[in-house]
């Protein structure tokens, strides 16, 4: 749009045609004091406290809902407008509780800083104050309506950005209620924002409450390491701990929006299964020792059991996809320097020559700008919440969305067509969408298509994708342990280029990102984590792993570390039973916002971030701990200062995802299939531990659903243990699949 | 020279000595001025600022309500305070500590508190022991000063009252 | 007297299509299915008719009607406003009873002229009756196959539906209607965008007033001179006036503009016996109230109203005698926009409800010196400043009952009682 010319107090300002006039003060740093104006929600208009004197009109014009024009004189501060928010101020006040002592928001909250600008000391108003009373609307989120200013933000996030409408007002005038309209409360895996977006103290962190007044901490950016979007954010610290965590603007990652998850995960660690001491096993019993002892005994153990025995290719790394960039490089420096390739992060694939290996070449942002979209196997809503937002803003701006999953998931947004298959029929479908389009581009068919009959389904689907200008294709997690994963990966790769689609792989989760590019996977003569833990080993080291939920095989792995002859690092940061049992010695390190380093995300953008707190008592970071032990192990080239400097060794060409030139298989099978997805407050060790998020329904997730013939099939009913999982009979999951979703451990062998 | 002969005379008369014991005579039998404390006491001002007090209502319910404007406003950092949740859902102080040799009893805890639950009283002959750590007072102790002295904090903020 | 709106209002079914098409009804709307009007000819003679919008805002209907995107291919829609809810006001409700045919037809010829091929008709969630009887009209019109898609192979297409309120008086702000209408809470919405460039979801959309509509057909028929020569210069016309409050025979009249107040009054039968006049609120609640001596000298049309300090609004003219207490009446008035604020934006959600207060304290005996400034003070700082007019609603009758009759209230603060006996 062209750039107009306008006059604001006196002085031109250039700006777009058709902004609104706050859009252009904001900009010019004119202040504009307002409450219901939010620069990524819809205007409502409703505060009137933006009020401003438009040139030629007769009344006081609010600046958030006044579009700009030619030669519009604008004046932002005379007598008019002073007295017009002046007028709007006392009326806010007069039923705003004047219980700032005791408010959560007190210090940073916007009516008080507008009250001093703009208020009076005293009040003229002598009546009765509007009393609300407040309902449980959930773990997280603490209400005080009395002291609502009705400016409805939290309405329109709920309806514009979380996608569900949970609050709302009900009743009108005096009596207009900003509640959430169903009894259970806010149940959105965004709600956290609603307390940001909040202008008062009527919507607070249940956490937090009370604890502590806002001017007390301090604010630390951090980047969160939950998900592939690596969402900013600012840790809040008081005395060595997080008390908060808000969201930071970043527009090319998370704009000011963070999930839940990222904001209320910190609880965890202050949780009392936090590992705070190096620990050895001695003959069977566990001995606390200074980290000096545990080292050497760990180097010892090393040195005994592989190095020195000339076994160095019986040690072998395993890491947890939560590690940082650094710690992922550290470890697998610190085994190749000895003579190990065998490195692997990817303990949750079943068959791992059998990868669901893609690449991702959008950006985050660019998901706003696609015009059609095709999710396979993916819940993004719970599992990618930031990249499920884009998703929704390009549906909204009119993106066709097309779903290939396993089970009906609740999406935020219009889908065009939601196709429930069973796991095993993934591939064929994908075969026929694939054979479709090659049809109409007229290339050769390979022969492994030839004898496909498309359905009309397929059709519709290569049809959208073939009519898309700017499509994507994404890869979910469910997939990752589908026997056809690799020729899944491999469809979508030519459905891509054959479309000039682009791909998404969101099927590896937290850091991933990280794993790959340092090559934490095994070498050429090394073994991968199946391999590993199958053969037996005589050492390891493992990173923040936590069987019961990080391995496939929970069981067969934990067995196999068990083995008597193993000699097992474990650095860790919350106790778990299991660890104890198979390792000897425990290290305790830093957990999230307690270690500085790198966070990869799904666009492969580098965000490195520092220790928010140091870690308590006698816990160390990771990398620190790494690097010491390389020393004691004699090992060359870890003269590391600070992580930074590990930083700064890591080579940014990486390692590619190298689509696997696997024999197509599309061949439909006929066996059960189960996709065990840890619920979305389950992913890793904090989050298991922040009491708050477990108290949610998204946090208590815990069924394994399937269909009744499959139910059938396996001999179980509603309610019934399956894998240690209540069953949940339902229509909505594809025939042939159990589909497992749980904040607990599995029993038994999937 | 002549100056020289009327010193002569004062010097030998006494005049001085006898100046010094009229004063000490007349001071025999007035008035004495000498406080004998602690059994007598010199009045105070009402905005006199000493030992700090934590009050209640009426009810027996603490004032405090965490809210930490005095922590915020004490210049010299001597204030103290944890907060929680109680149980009954109110905002209540879990520690609240003043460190009386930081303190320098300026008296803007007392201003700034919103609900009249910290004082400063007319105490001022306290002795905190040996240690540093004695110099500390915590909410219990405040409290307690307070429940003791809540007449005369009552009776001095009332007779202040009138000129603020 | 009766010659647009209330034409028929002596015969017998005056309601039905029958007695409707026997007075010429639906000829205009013929002629259009037959291709014999155009969109253009039918607009210069509204706007020579000097018609204005009946809703109590007074904007040309000629002109509102040009606005409109008539050529651009989105749906437009037509709506018309029959959520009669200002106090005093009850003209609408007899046009749906007795000539709802009427606004059938104007809303259809304003489909057609706007090229909008659906309506919707706003009714007060109250009027059962009317409603009964405007649905029924509807199905008459149907079976005559006068309404629906390409009516009678003429390629022009109309569809009317009813849309029944819930009770609040907020939705017979136009904006407030729309989103009642889309099935939301009833709220203003902020201007701009227009209703007539984003409406009705989200789409060009015109409202007009029940009376509006209802006298469109009878101005194409007779011509915009005929209706034009009826009233004065700048109003066009008869109106209804509903005349209601201390007169022998309230009732709702519909005579020329420019008619002077006292032979409005005469025609109601005049005050009650033994009573004096003492004030008259001329166009419903929301307009400023007037002391009697000006509103005898006042003529009944928008420049005579406005120039006696008031507004000619909807056209409902409450009397008050001198038995009435002006404190008790602004009270009760001020408890009606308490009441029926939507709440949306701060001074009205707020201001209202402090208004009613204060008054409602001066009532109990409890009232304050100054009082009366902060009334007037309140008010001041609601006018203007609100989304809709809802709150300049609330604001002028507190300030036109304090300017009129400013020393009965100082009476009442004193003494704590009225100064009005009985």
């Amino acid at each position: 749009m062209a750039d107009i010319e306008i006059e604001i107090d006196g002085n031109l300002v250039s700006a777009k045609a058709g902004e609104m006039l706050i859009a252009v003060t904001d900009r010019e740093g004119i202040s504009v004091p307002r409450f219901c104006y939010h620069k990524k929600l819809s205007v409502a208009a409703n505060c009137r406290m933006c009020l401003v004197d438009v040139e030629g009109a007769p009344k006081p014009q609010p600046a958030c809902s006044t579009p700009i024009n030619e030669g519009m004189k604008v004046h932002t501060n005379n007598e008019k407008v002073k007295a017009s928010q002046k007028a709007v101020m006392e009326f806010l006040l007069i039923n705003h509780p004047l219980d700032c002592p005791i408010c959560d928001q007190g210090g940073e909250c916007e009516l008080q800083d507008v009250a001093m600008d703009y208020g009076s000391d005293v009040s003229r108003f002598s009546e009765g104050k509007r009393v609300v009373v407040d309902g449980d609307i959930g773990p997280l989120i603490q209400t005080d309506m009395t002291r609502c200013i009705h400016c409805t933000r939290c309405v329109r996030f709920g309806a514009e950005i979380g996608g569900i409408m949970e609050m709302g007002g009900t009743g009108r005038g005096e009596d207009l209620k900003i509640e959430p309209f169903l009894a259970e409360g806010i149940q959105s895996e965004l709600s956290g924002n609603m307390i940001d977006v909040c202008p008062v103290g009527a919507l607070t962190s249940k956490p937090f409450r009370y604890e502590l007044r806002t001017w007390q901490m301090n604010s630390v950016s951090n980047i969160a390491r939950h998900d592939l979007t690596g969402s900013n954010i600012v840790t809040q610290t008081y005395k060595g701990r997080v008390k908060r965590i808000v969201a930071k603007d970043n527009d090319s990652v998370n704009e000011t929006w963070i999930s839940d998850r990222d904001r209320f995960s910190y609880e965890g660690l202050a949780h009392e299964n936090r590992l705070l001491s190096p620990q050895i096993k001695v003959k069977g019993e566990w001995r606390e020792v200074s980290w000096d002892e545990a080292l050497e005994f760990a180097m010892r153990g090393l040195t005994d059991k592989v190095l020195n025995t000339g076994e160095a290719n019986k040690l072998g790394a395993l890491a947890s996809n939560t590690a940082t960039l650094e710690e992922f490089h550290l470890l697998q420096k610190l085994l190749r320097e000895v003579g190990s390739e065998n490195i692997d992060y990817r303990l949750n694939i079943k068959d791992l020559e059998n990868t669901v290996t893609l690449e991702s070449n959008i950006k985050l942002a660019g998901l706003e700008g696609v015009d059609h979209v095709l999710i396979i196997g993916s819940n993004p809503r719970l599992e990618q919440p930031m990249i499920n937002h884009r998703l929704r803003k390009a549906s909204l701006s009119g993106a066709s969305i097309d779903v290939i999953n396993v089970m009906a998931f609740d999406f935020n947004y219009q889908l065009n067509s939601e196709n429930i298959v069973t796991p095993n029929q993934i591939a064929f479908m994908l075969a026929e969408v694939l054979k479709l389009i090659l049809q109409a581009s007229n290339a050769e068919i390979p022969e492994a298509l030839s004898k496909i009959e498309a359905s009309d389904t397929a059709k519709q689907l290569a049809d959208r994708l073939l009519d898309a200008d700017n499509s994507v294709i994404i890869l979910g997690e469910h997939m990752v342990n589908n026997p056809q994963a690799s020729s899944i990966a491999q469809l979508i790769n030519e459905i891509a280029q054959q479309t000039n689609s682009t791909t998404l792989n969101i099927s590896a989760t937290a850091n991933s990102m990280a794993g790959d590019l340092t090559e934490f996977v095994p070498g050429k003569k090394g073994l991968d984590a199946n391999a590993m833990l199958a053969t037996g080993l005589k050492a390891y080291i493992l990173l923040d792993v936590y069987p019961h939920f990080d391995f496939h095989h929970p069981a067969q792995a934990i067995k196999a570390l068990s083995k008597k002859d193993a000699f097992v690092i474990s650095m860790n940061s919350f106790k778990d039973e299991a660890v104890a049992q198979y390792s000897d010695v425990m290290l305790p390190i830093a957990s999230f916002y307690e270690t500085s380093g790198s966070h990869i995300n799904i666009e492969g953008k580098v965000q490195s971030f520092c220790a928010s707190v140091s870690a308590p008592s006698d816990v160390k970071p990771a990398w620190k701990v790494l690097k010491v032990l390389a020393d004691l192990l004699q090992l060359p080239g870890f003269h590391f200062a600070n992580s930074m400097q590990v930083t700064s060794e890591i080579s940014n060409q990486g390692h590619k995802q190298n689509v696997s030139n696997k024999k197509l298989d599309i061949k439909v099978k006929r066996s059960v299939n189960v996709i065990w997805q840890k619920s979305p407050y389950a992913v890793d060790a904090l989050s298991r531990h922040a009491s708050a998020l477990q108290a949610t329904k998204i946090g208590q997730m815990h069924s394994a659903s399937m269909n009744k013939a499959t139910a059938k099939k396996l001999e179980v009913a509603e309610n019934d243990n399956y894998l240690g999982v209540p069953v949940s009979i339902r229509e909505s999951v594809a025939n042939n699949c159990v589909f497992v979703n749980t904040n607990k451990p599995i029993r038994g062998e999937l | 020279m002549i100056n020289n002969i009327k010193k002569l005379i004062k010097d030998f008369s006494l005049s001085e000595l006898r100046g010094g014991l009229k004063i000490t005579a007349k001071e025999l039998i007035n008035k004495k001025i000498t406080v004998q404390f602690p059994e007598e006491r010199t009045p105070i001002s009402p905005r006199f600022r000493g030992l700090h007090a934590l009050r209640r209502y009426p009810n027996g319910e603490e004032r405090c309500i965490a809210c930490k404007l005095c922590e915020a406003v004490c210049p010299a950092n001597a204030i103290t305070i944890e907060s929680e949740m109680r149980d009954d859902g109110t905002r209540r102080t879990t520690q609240y500590d003043i460190d009386l040799f930081k303190c320098i009893f300026c008296g803007f805890c007392e201003e700034a508190c919103p609900v009249d639950a910290i004082v400063e009283t007319q105490i001022f002959d306290y002795a905190f022991v040996d240690s540093r750590e004695g110099s500390i007072i915590d909410k219990a102790h405040l409290l307690e000063v307070g429940d003791n002295n809540e007449q005369m904090i009552n009776e001095t903020k009332l007779e202040d009252a009138k000129y603020r | 007297m009766n010659e647009v709106c209330f034409k028929n209002l002596d015969k017998k079914k005056c309601y039905s299509l029958k007695v409707y098409e026997q007075s010429g009804g639906y000829s205009i709307w013929r002629k259009i299915l037959k291709g014999e009007l155009t969109p253009e000819e039918i607009i210069d003679e509204l706007k020579a008719s000097g018609l204005r919008g009946r809703g109590g805002a007074g904007f040309p209907t000629g002109l509102k009607w040009s606005f409109m995107p008539r050529n651009a291919s989105m749906q437009k829609y037509v709506v018309c406003n029959s959520d009669e809810g200002e106090p005093g006001t009850c003209k609408d409700r007899d046009i749906l009873r007795y000539n709802p045919h009427a606004v059938i037809e104007g809303m259809a010829i304003g489909g057609f002229v706007m090229n909008a091929s659906v309506g919707y008709n706003y009714i007060r969630g109250e009027f059962m009756e009317p409603f009964k009887r405007f649905e029924g009209a509807l199905k008459e019109v149907y079976k005559a196959g006068l309404l629906g898609k390409n009516i009678g192979a003429s390629g022009v297409s109309f569809d009317l539906h009813t849309h029944l309120g819930a009770g609040a008086y907020i939705c017979g702000e136009e904006t407030a209607l729309l989103e009642s209408i889309e099935g939301k809470k009833g709220q203003p919405r902020f201007k701009p965008p227009f209703p007539a460039n984003v409406g009705l979801f989200g789409q060009p959309t015109t409202i007009n007033n029940t009376e509006s509509f209802a006298s469109v057909p009878e101005i194409l028929s007779q011509g915009g001179q005929w209706f034009a020569d009826i009233g004065v210069e700048n109003s066009g016309g008869c109106k209804l006036f509903s005349v209601t409050g201390h007169v022998q025979k309230p009732s709702n009249f519909e005579v020329p503009m420019g008619i002077p107040f006292k032979d409005l009054l005469e025609m109601a039968g005049g005050i009650k016996k033994g009573r004096k006049l003492k004030a008259v609120i001329p166009g419903g609640s929301s307009t400023p109230v007037l002391t009697a001596e000006v509103a005898m000298e006042m003529t009944m049309d928008y420049d005579g109203i406005e120039k006696a300090g008031s507004m000619l609004g909807a056209g409902s003219v409450i009397v008050m005698d001198d038995s009435t207490c002006m404190v008790a009446t602004l009270t009760r008035l001020a408890h009606f926009y308490y009441d029926e604020s939507c709440g949306q934006c701060t001074p009205c959600r707020e201001g209202t409800g402090w208004l009613y207060r204060v008054l409602k304290r001066i009532m109990d005996g409890d009232g304050k010196a100054d009082d009366i400034d902060l009334l007037l003070g309140v008010s001041d700082k609601i006018m203007g400043n609100t989304i809709c007019a809802l709150g300049d609603a609330a604001a002028m009758p507190v300030e036109s009952f304090l300017r009129n009759f400013r020393p009965e209230f100082e009476y009442y603060i004193k003494h704590g009682k009225s100064m009005v006996k009985g």
